[in-house]
C-alpha cells in the first residue's frame, strides 16, 4: 500500500468546515476525519463514516428478542401443559405481547451494549495532530491522501477558508 | 422533530399553489362518480351502494376531518416546522360541505344501513333510537365543521393583515383545542353509530379510539399525497421540503404503530374473553372465507407493508417514495373502513362491482378538488405558520 499523507486544516467556524468537507467530496476524497466542540448533525451526511453501527446491534437484538419471547411463551406451555381458557398451548395471539415486550428490552440492552463497544471510552490516547483547540471553539479536518494529491487538498482547503493547514 | 430549517427568503411570503392540472382530473373523476351513482346498474338481490356510500363517507370525511385535526395539533404543540403542512391541513374544511351533504343523504337512506330500524332491541332503545343519533352524530359532526371553520377563518384573517398578534394566537390556540376535542368526540359517535350499530349486537369499547387514531394515520398519508402535489408551487418549496417529508414520514409511522397496538388491543380482548356477542364481529371478517382474506389484506396494505417500509430513513426523505407509501397506506384504509361496513349490512353480496369502484373515485375527486381549490385560493404557508417558524416557537 502507498504512503499516505496527512493534511490537517483547522476553521474558525462550522460553515467553513462544511464547505470544506463539500469540495474534498466533490474532489473525490473520502479519507477523512471531523473534529468539532459539539456535535454537527447537518454536517452528518458529509462525514467519511456515514451510520453508526450501533443500530445492527439493535436490530440483532431485536430479533433475538422476539425469537426468545415466543419461545419462552410457547416452550413454557407446552413443557409444563398450560392449559387457560381452553385456548391451545401454543396461542400466538397473546403470545405477541410476551414477544413484543422481550424484542424491546433486547434491543435496548444490545443497543446499550454496542454504544458502550463502539464509544471509544477506554481512548487513552488523542490522534496525532490534535489541537486541544477542537474542543473549544476551533473546528479540524484531517484527511488522508497520496503524496501527489498533497498539495492540491491543502490548496483546495486554503481556498475554502482554513485558517491554517499543515501537510506531514 | 425536526432540527433541519428550510432557507428563508428575505421576503417570507410565498405565492399561491398551481393546482388547475389535478382539478380537472378530480372533476372528471367527480363526474364519472355522480353519474354511477345516479345511473348505474343496480346488482339483481341486495344493491350494496349504500354500503359502499357509507364507507366512503367514513373515509372521506375521516380524512378530511383528519387533516383539520393535524393543523389544530400542529398549532397545539407549536411546531415551527409545519408552516405549510398546517395550511394544507386547513384545506380539509373545504370537504366538509360534502360531508354534511353525504351525512344527509345516509339519512335518507337509513333503513338500509341501520339494521336496528328493522328490529329494534328494546333493551338498547334509549341509546339506539334515530333522534337521538341525528343530535349525537350529526351535532357533533356540524359542531366539528364549524369550530373548524372558525379555526381556518382566523388564519386566514392573518393572512390578510399580515399581522399575528396576542389576541390572534391566542384565539388560535382554544379554537385548535376545541377542534381536537370535537374531532374525538364526533368520531367517537360515528365509531359508535355508523360502524357498530351495524352489528346491533356487537359492542367494544376500543372500537372508537381506534376508529379517531387510524383516521388520524390516514389524514397524514393524505398530507403527503397533498403535499407532493403542491409542493413544486412557486414558493412552496422552501416551507415544504425533505424535512418536512422525513417528519410526516416517521408521524405516521409512529400512529401507525399506535393503530396497531389499538387493533390488538381489542382482537385480544375479543379472542380471549370468546363471547359470542363479542366475537361474531371478529368472525364474519377474520375468519368467515367470505372475507378472510380481504380483512388480512386490508390490515396489511393498510399497516403492515408501511410499517416496514417507513423504518428507512433514506425513503422517508425522498417525498415521492413517500407519497407512494402513502398512496398504500390510504388505499389499505379504505379497504379496511369497507370491512368495518359491508360485511355487517351485506355479509354474502358481491359487495365491490366496477359500479362501486368508480363511485369511490368519484369521491377522490370531490375530495381532491375541494382540497386543491382550497389551496388554489390561499398562500402555500399561513402567517401564523411562518411566524411560528421564524420564532422557532418561542415566546409563542
Amino acid at each position: 500500500m502507498s504512503e499516505r499523507w496527512r493534511i490537517t486544516a483547522r476553521f474558525s467556524t462550522a460553515d467553513g468546515l462544511r464547505a470544506a468537507l463539500k469540495a474534498l467530496r466533490e474532489a473525490g476524497l473520502r479519507d477523512y476525519e471531523v473534529f468539532s466542540p459539539y456535535g454537527l448533525i447537518e454536517e452528518e451526511p458529509l462525514m467519511a463514516r456515514r451510520g453508526s453501527v450501533v443500530r445492527a446491534f439493535a436490530v440483532v437484538g431485536g430479533l433475538v428478542g422476539a425469537a426468545g419471547g415466543f419461545a419462552l411463551a410457547i416452550l413454557s406451555a407446552e413443557i409444563y401443559s398450560l392449559i387457560v381458557g381452553g385456548k391451545p398451548p401454543a396461542a400466538i395471539i397473546p403470545y405477541c405481547i410476551v414477544g413484543f415486550e422481550l424484542t424491546i428490552l433486547a434491543v435496548a440492552i444490545f443497543a446499550i451494549v454496542g454504544l458502550v463497544m463502539l464509544a471509544r471510552m477506554r481512548l487513552t490516547a488523542l490522534p496525532e495532530q490534535y489541537d486541544p483547540g477542537y474542543s473549544d471553539a476551533t473546528f479540524g479536518l484531517h484527511a488522508d491522501c497520496l503524496p501527489e494529491q498533497a498539495s492540491t487538498v491543502a490548496a483546495l482547503l486554503r481556498k475554502v477558508g482554513a485558517e491554517e493547514v499543515h501537510e506531514r | 422533530m425536526s432540527a433541519e430549517r428550510q432557507p428563508h427568503d428575505p421576503e417570507p411570503w410565498p405565492t399561491r399553489h398551481d393546482t388547475a392540472s389535478s382539478r380537472r382530473l378530480c372533476a372528471i373523476l367527480m363526474v364519472a362518480g355522480l353519474a354511477a351513482l345516479l345511473f348505474g346498474p343496480a346488482a339483481a338481490d341486495a344493491d350494496p351502494t349504500p354500503c359502499v356510500l357509507l364507507a366512503n363517507f367514513l373515509f372521506w370525511s375521516g380524512l378530511a376531518c383528519g387533516l383539520l385535526a393535524w393543523a389544530a395539533i400542529l398549532w397545539i404543540v407549536r411546531a415551527s416546522w409545519s408552516a405549510s403542512v398546517s395550511r394544507i391541513g386547513q384545506s380539509g374544511l373545504a370537504f366538509l360541505p360534502v360531508s354534511l351533504a353525504l351525512l344527509a343523504l345516509l339519512y335518507v337512506l337509513r333503513g338500509e344501513i341501520l339494521p336496528w330500524l328493522r328490529h329494534p332491541i328494546p333493551e338498547k332503545a334509549a341509546w339506539l333510537n334515530l333522534p337521538f343519533l341525528c343530535v349525537r352524530t350529526g351535532g357533533s359532526l356540524l359542531l366539528l365543521a364549524i369550530a373548524c371553520a372558525a379555526m381556518v377563518a382566523a388564519n386566514l384573517r392573518a393572512d390578510k393583515m399580515q399581522q399575528v398578534t396576542a389576541r390572534t394566537r391566542s384565539l388560535l390556540t382554544r379554537l385548535s383545542i376545541l377542534v381536537v376535542l370535537l374531532y374525538v368526540l364526533a368520531f367517537t359517535f360515528m365509531a359508535l353509530d355508523l360502524v357498530m350499530s351495524l352489528s346491533p349486537r356487537w359492542y367494544s369499547t376500543m372500537l372508537p379510539p381506534y376508529f379517531f387514531v387510524s383516521n388520524l394515520y390516514a389524514s397524514l398519508a393524505a398530507l403527503i399525497l397533498l403535499g407532493l402535489l403542491v409542493r413544486r408551487s412557486a414558493g412552496a418549496g422552501k416551507y415544504l421540503g425533505a424535512a418536512q417529508f422525513r417528519d410526516l414520514g416517521n408521524l405516521m409511522l409512529g400512529f401507525g404503530m399506535l393503530s396497531i397496538g389499538l387493533f390488538y388491543a381489542q382482537f385480544l380482548t375479543i379472542w380471549y374473553g370468546n363471547i359470542p356477542e363479542e366475537t361474531g364481529f371478529i368472525i364474519a371478517r377474520y375468519y368467515a372465507p367470505a372475507w378472510r382474506v380481504i380483512s388480512w389484506a386490508a390490515f396489511g396494505i393498510a399497516y403492515g407493508l408501511p410499517f416496514f417500509l417507513l423504518q428507512s430513513r433514506w425513503l422517508k426523505q425522498r417525498p415521492g417514495l413517500l407519497a407512494l407509501v402513502a398512496l398504500v397506506a390510504l388505499v389499505g384504509v379504505w379497504l379496511e373502513r369497507c370491512v368495518m361496513v359491508v360485511p355487517s349490512l351485506a355479509p354474502t353480496t358481491h359487495w365491490l362491482g366496477l359500479t362501486q369502484v368508480i363511485i369511490s373515485l368519484g369521491f377522490l375527486g370531490a375530495f381532491g378538488f375541494t382540497t386543491l381549490a382550497f389551496l388554489a385560493r390561499v398562500a402555500p404557508a399561513s402567517k401564523a405558520g411562518v411566524d411560528l417558524e421564524l420564532s422557532d416557537g418561542v415566546g409563542l
